[in-house]
């Protein structure tokens, strides 16, 4: 039943980035859709403002042509000199050219009450008369009615530029009757009864229409522009419309584009006078060429309320690019968002997988050490008693061959034989000791060591051993190590037993080396040889008492677990690498045994044990 | 003076080890046996001054070889040679009751001279016991 448990445990973490990998994807796509809301939203709210600032123009424009009638109406009221060109009259005409300061005002006139002689002036005081117009009939008759009498007619008429028949110059008519009192033709009388014709103002739409577009902004670049009822251009950026005919002035800029979009808006809804937002292609923004997606908001500009057709279409305009813009900026940084959550996510779950393989591998470690404890402390005991029973053996042994050794004279062989006969069964006591000592608890004291002196010592006593098998001996020691836990005949125990095994796998010869440094806290010994190695699969097992890779007779198997069993003991640990023929390929073969020790005491310093060795000085 | 010395050990070999080095080395009479149960007869049956004896042995505990010794007579010291040599149970034995306590494998002078002084203590606590009962008994 552990099984599935244990699988699932491990593909938590994978599990997990699986799911936050899918939910991811989810979010892109939600992103996405998002975004293509959002940006209808963004567009939808962008066009409105256009479409304020449309509303804003027109009325703009409404105020300006109140002004126009106000002022109209105050020159009819004040009192005017005789109708022909009098100085006074002249004067007083110019004056309200002064007042109408932005230029849309291009000319005054007066209209005799049979629609003829009309004299114009103009802002710069010349008078011209002009021949009268059928159009001034309907408006001489609008005048004659009395209820008209303080109120301002407005038509608006078109005349074509003699220069290019495609351009029309619009006007605005402004006119007011005009009275004057009765019996004195020449003196004009606000309250006078005798109709005297017409006073009008001639006003150039374009001229009207640009003053407020011209610095209409629609976001960064986006512009206004106005058409009239019949979609002339009044007022646009490109100067060259101006006068023209919207659905050709496009198509003649560039007629492989086809203005299907915005001719649709204008022809309609903008020629019916209605307002809204709208989106279209055009074929260039300013200076910029190319399909432009364009956001258009417009509105109507009514010029009289008693006449509902006459009026113009306020639009205006900008790249859909205005609100891209500002929408992908905030799609970036959502993602961006999106992208460091997934980032964290991945981070944290590799950094899970990644702890979590590393306590695996702990808790595997842990628990081979365990084992490895327990299997030594049952085996130990085991062994203790074993140990105890050849005691009794051997006792019996030694004592017979002593007792024999005193009947028997020294010299003679069987002395001799005597002698080898004890000399063996105190071998096999000294077994049992160490056996004994293996399984015994630690409750003895700690003493302390100086490695370097250890080595020193056992290194002494296998040099000529060691040379004589044609091993070579390399002994590097850290100065100034400081003493460690653990009794000096354990060390020499370990130090030894591991020298025997080195030599036993350097049969023909080899390098021997010994080196002491400090790690830490602690100090570590390691023995290494160049010998045949020890493969992987054994290496597990190398500290298991009894194990051997010997012959039987050659060996007990002991060395190693006695040797794990002092280290251990003195609070130390005992490591092993190796690399055999199979394992190295190219390379070296060889052991090495690294036993770390703990300091005697962690706080002191680099002082050397004895002495010290001469100031490196060269 | 020759004195009469109990050894108790499983080992038959090792019992005349035993006998062999304390009668080639001095007067003293030895009885052995490797049954420790017989403990209780062949006490009545002797009068030994010393009992030596194994820790483990089949049937019958060192220390309860102690203890019994002690009851039947305290004046009879017990010198425990055991095989399990361990600092423990050395000090265990001496608190029950035990002389000496020596390890297998041994040197005979061990045993030798471990015998002496325990018949040296047994002297002089019977001495010591004679001197007091001296002062008005009958």
């Amino acid at each position: 039943m552990r099984n599935p448990l244990r699988i699932s445990r491990r593909s938590i973490p994978l599990l997990g980035s699986l799911a936050a990998g899918l939910l991811l994807l989810l979010a892109f796509f939600l992103g996405l859709v998002s975004f293509g809301k959002m940006r209808q939203v963004v567009t939808e709210e962008f066009n409105q403002q256009q479409l304020v600032l449309a509303r804003n123009l027109a009325v703009l424009m409404r105020q300006d042509l109140d002004f126009l009638r106000r002022e109209l109406l105050a020159l009819n009221r004040s009192p005017l000199g005789e109708t022909d060109d009098s100085a006074t009259w002249r004067r007083r005409l110019l004056v309200t050219f002064d007042a109408v300061e932005s230029g849309e005002l291009v000319a005054i006139r007066t209209v005799a009450p049979s629609g003829s002689p009309i004299l114009s002036l103009r802002p710069d005081g010349t008078v011209r008369e002009e021949g009268g117009d059928l159009r001034d009939d309907s408006i001489l008759l609008w005048a004659r009615r009395p209820e008209n009498r303080d109120r301002v007619h407005l038509s608006s008429f078109g005349v074509t530029d003699p220069r290019d028949p495609e351009r029309r110059r619009v006007f605005l008519l402004l006119s007011a009757a005009h009275f004057h009192a009765p019996g004195n033709p020449n003196l004009h009388d606000p309250s006078g009864t005798a109709f005297a014709g017409l006073v009008q103002f001639v006003v150039d739409a374009s001229v009207l229409a640009s003053r407020f577009t011209a610095d209409a902004r629609s976001g960064s670049t986006g512009y206004a522009w106005v058409i009239d009822e019949r979609g002339t251009f009044l007022a646009h950026p490109e100067a060259d419309f101006i006068g023209k005919n919207a659905f050709k002035a496009r198509h003649e800029k560039d007629p492989r584009l086809g203005f299907e979009g915005i001719n649709v808006i204008m022809r309609d809804h903008m020629l019916r006078g209605q307002e809204g937002t709208g989106e279209y292609v055009s074929g260039w923004h300013r200076q910029l060429k190319g399909p432009v997606h364009k956001l258009i908001g417009y509105t109507a500009a009514p010029l009289d309320p008693q006449r509902p057709e006459l009026f113009w279409s306020v639009a205006v305009v900008a790249p859909a690019s205005e609100v891209q813009g500002m929408v992908r900026s905030l799609y970036l940084r959502q993602l961006l968002v999106q992208l460091a959550i997934v980032l964290a996510i991945l981070a944290g779950s590799v950094s899970i997988l990644r702890r979590d393989r590393y306590w695996a591998a702990l808790q595997k470690e842990k628990e081979r050490q365990v084992n490895l404890s327990s299997r030594l402390a049952s085996l130990g005991t085991l062994a203790a008693g074993v140990a105890h029973e050849i005691n009794n053996p051997i006792a019996i042994i030694l004592g017979f061959a002593d007792l024999l050794m005193e009947k028997i004279p020294p010299g003679t062989p069987e002395h001799e034989h005597l002698k080898i006969i004890e000399k063996q069964a105190l071998a096999c006591k000294k077994i049992v000791e160490n056996l004994g000592r293996f399984a015994r608890i630690p409750e003895q004291r700690a003493e302390t060591s100086d490695i370097n002196e250890e080595v020193q010592r056992i290194v002494a006593m296998v040099k000529n051993t060691l040379l004589t098998e044609k091993i070579r001996c390399v002994v590097e020691l850290e100065e100034g190590l400081p003493p460690v836990t653990g009794d000096p005949q354990g060390l020499q125990q370990v130090l030894l037993n591991l020298i025997t095994n080195a030599r036993a796998a350097m049969k023909g010869g080899g390098t021997l080396t010994l080196r002491t440094r400090r790690v830490g806290n602690r100090a570590e010994v390691s023995v290494s040889d160049t010998g045949t190695g020890i493969p992987r699969k054994l290496l597990e097992r190398i500290f298991d008492p009894f194990f051997t890779t010997k012959a039987p007779g050659e060996g007990t198997g002991l060395g190693l677990s006695i040797s794990h069993g002092i280290v251990e003991k003195a609070g130390g640990s005992i490591h092993v690498e190796s690399r055999t023929a199979d394992e190295s390929g190219e390379g070296q073969t060889g052991t090495t045994f690294r036993i770390l020790l703990p300091l005697a005491s962690p706080e002191e310093g680099q002082e050397p044990a004895s002495g010290g060795g001469p100031p490196s000085g060269g | 003076m020759a004195e009469k010395i109990l050894v108790l050990d499983d080992e038959v070999d090792m019992l005349l080890l035993l006998e062999t080095i304390i009668t080639s080395r001095t007067d003293h009479d030895v009885v052995t046996t490797n049954n420790p149960l017989e403990l209780e007869e062949l006490m009545a049956r002797h009068a030994f001054s010393l009992v030596i004896s194994d820790l483990k042995m089949l049937g019958r505990d060192g220390l309860e070889v102690v203890q019994k010794v002690h009851e039947l007579d305290d004046t009879v010291p017990v010198v425990i040679i055991t095989a399990y040599g361990s600092l423990e149970s050395a000090q265990e034995a001496i608190r029950k009751g035990a002389y000496d306590y020596i390890t297998k494998p041994f040197r005979k002078e061990q045993v030798l001279i471990a015998i002496e002084r325990a018949l040296e203590w047994r002297r002089l606590i019977l001495e010591n016991r004679r001197l007091k009962n001296g002062g008005g008994s009958s």
